[in-house]
């Protein structure tokens, strides 16, 4: 699965360029801020934008070059709006149902409405629906054209905070299974922590390469995060739990960690966010204390964050923990590159518990 | 207040002009008015102009015009006569083509408003979905729209019952062909015949108020439910 592109878009004062060939699966996102062009990327692959002297080919179908232009309704994509644009004149098996009929034949959506949390509201009106439940029906209406990549344009944006919660987990926990690739449109740092494999920032109308998550939230020169703000995002499975303390273990990249947490599965795929400023550093033997969680790796860098401050990268095992430590500390441990370290933080700094509630049918 | 033989006649022939028309128009504005609402073209400005002339212009002017064109020597009227059928001047047929093109405006501008009007999401996410552009028309634009067409429809029918300048110009007073209800009715003030008139006068007055009620009922009132 690839998505090659070439874009350059001029209206007035906008100004759009981007370019790549990008390997498609898990969940992409494209981050910058409002205005910025994202959403007009989007539209272009999905055929509702046109542009003279675009190029787009996914897989091995060419959507449009010089002399290629192939219509929205004929391409194997699939898209998530900002608001649902879902169809007031049917009901929600209606809006469904204009999906299934106009699939290409002979191909599977896979889609369980159950785990989207649209089986409960199928023979409800379209106006009789609360904006999360708008946005389940408009992804599962999408998916059910059973689409080779799937679109989201800002898909949480019109959303009011409680709805915004609920839809999240249902699009965290849809994304660690989702067996179609995402391409997911965004100016929220959180979305992206929570659902992205890679990201592509957007930078005065020019788009960059895409990377991994952990590396764009790590590291403030890809122009996501500033220093306070870095963060590491370690994708592990569960493999114990300690249920007199609540405590599940999840193995990670970075080692074994333990996080509170109700009892999940052994096995149960989770992702997990610690903030650069909630990790500490120790050297040597560690003295009594009530951090548990306590990685033993190597001191890679240390780049200054503002006044007082340092950002330190730890190399754990196969992924790197951020630290955002006073300059005080470093100096106080005489910190230097190729050090020994441990990187501590608290469990209690570890989001989220790894549990992902079931959607229920009369949320918002 | 009982009606004549000759006034029922005069009623029946406005409601089927009505109806005849309205059916026409609708045919004709919905592609129209679904490509003024979405295209860029330049010349969809001047278009339009032009197609809301009648709406201006005086009755009379429009079904003289109308009328040059129909006669035998005229344009329309050698068309006819070369197709093999009687110039449309004085018919039925005559007043059925001076009704469309008077009423167009009257249609057009409200079915073009309710599809400009679309949620433009909506139409995209039917693209997303492999609905072609046709599909899109009549499964996504047209339903949404409908409450919109319908008054259209309703104001296209009302004003075709009560033209009177250009179906004077165009038909005359043909009993059974041309000799609609407005015609009827001023030929009873001519003939001082207020009994008839008023008996006429209060049943149209009744229809259409019937109609605006029903326009009325149409509007989406706010706060029924959000779409």
């Amino acid at each position: 699965m690839s998505l090659a592109f070439s874009m350059d878009v001029r209206k007035g004062d906008f100004q759009l360029r981007a370019e790549g060939d990008w390997p498609l699966d898990g969940v992409t996102a494209i981050f910058g801020p409002s205005g910025c062009g994202k959403s007009t990327l989007l539209r272009a692959i999905a055929g509702l934008e046109r542009s003279p002297g675009n190029h787009l080919r996914l897989n091995r179908e060419i959507y449009q070059d010089r002399r290629h232009w192939i219509p929205p309704h004929r391409r194997a994509v699939g898209m998530v709006f900002q608001r649902a644009g879902l169809f007031p004149h049917l009901s929600v098996r209606g809006n469904l149902d204009y999906a299934r009929r106009r699939r290409t034949p002979g191909r599977e959506s896979g889609v369980d409405l159950g785990e989207l949390g649209v089986t409960p509201l199928l023979s409800r009106r379209v106006g009789e629906l609360s904006g999360g439940e708008r946005q389940r029906i408009a992804m599962a209406r999408a998916l059910l054209s059973a689409p080779a990549l799937l679109l989201m344009d800002e898909p949480l944006a019109a959303l009011d905070e409680h709805a915004k919660t609920g839809f999240l987990s249902l699009l965290e926990q849809f994304s660690r299974t989702a067996r179609v690739p995402i391409l997911l449109v965004t100016h929220s740092i959180e979305e992206v922590a929570r659902l992205a494999d890679r990201v592509a920032v957007m930078h005065g109308g020019i788009l960059q390469q895409p990377v991994s998550v952990a590396e764009a939230l790590g590291h403030p020169r890809h122009g996501m995060v500033p220093p306070h703000q870095a963060r590491v995002v370690l994708d592990g499975v569960v493999s114990g739990g300690d249920v007199s303390d609540g405590l599940v273990r999840i193995q990670t990249a970075a080692g074994a960690l333990r996080v509170p947490g109700a009892a999940a599965q052994v096995g149960t795929r989770t992702r997990l966010r610690i903030h650069a400023r909630d990790v500490a550093i120790g050297l040597g033997d560690v003295p009594l204390e009530s951090a548990l969680n306590h990685l033993p790796g190597t001191l890679t860098s240390l780049s200054d964050a503002g006044p007082g401050l340092n950002l330190l990268q730890i190399r754990c095992g196969e992924a790197e923990i951020p630290a955002l430590i006073t300059l005080h500390s470093v100096r106080r441990l005489g910190l230097q590159p190729g050090q020994s370290v441990t990187a501590k933080f608290k469990s209690a700094a570890i989001s989220p518990t790894p549990q992902h509630p079931k959607p229920q049918g009369n949320s918002q | 207040m009982r009606l004549t033989q000759d006034d029922w006649q005069a009623l029946a022939l406005t409601l089927r002009l009505a109806g005849v028309v309205t059916g026409l128009l609708l045919l004709v504005c919905a592609p129209l008015g679904w490509w003024l609402a979405r295209t860029r073209c330049r010349l969809a400005g001047p278009l339009e102009a032009v197609l809301s002339l009648p709406m201006v212009l005086p009755p009379t002017v429009l079904g003289y015009y109308l009328l040059v064109l129909m006669a035998p020597q005229g344009g329309l009227g050698r068309l006819f006569t070369a197709a093999g059928g009687a110039p449309p001047a004085f018919t039925f047929t005559g007043l059925v083509i001076g009704s469309v093109i008077y009423s167009l405006p009257f249609v057009l501008q409200p079915v073009r408003n309710s599809f400009a009007a679309l949620e433009s999401e909506a139409l995209e996410a039917a693209a997303c979905l492999r609905a072609a552009p046709l599909d899109r028309f009549f499964t996504v634009a047209v339903p949404m729209a409908f409450p919109g067409l319908l008054t259209a429809a309703i104001l296209g029918f009302a004003h075709t019952l009560g033209e009177f300048g250009v179906v004077l110009m165009l038909g005359g007073s043909i009993p059974g062909e041309t000799r609609v209800v407005s015609i009827a009715l001023y030929d009873h003030v001519e003939a001082m015949n207020y009994g008839a008139a008023n008996s006429l006068a209060l049943r149209l007055l009744g229809l259409s108020f019937l109609m605006l009620l029903a326009v009325n009922a149409l509007k989406p009132r706010p706060g029924r439910r959000g779409a």
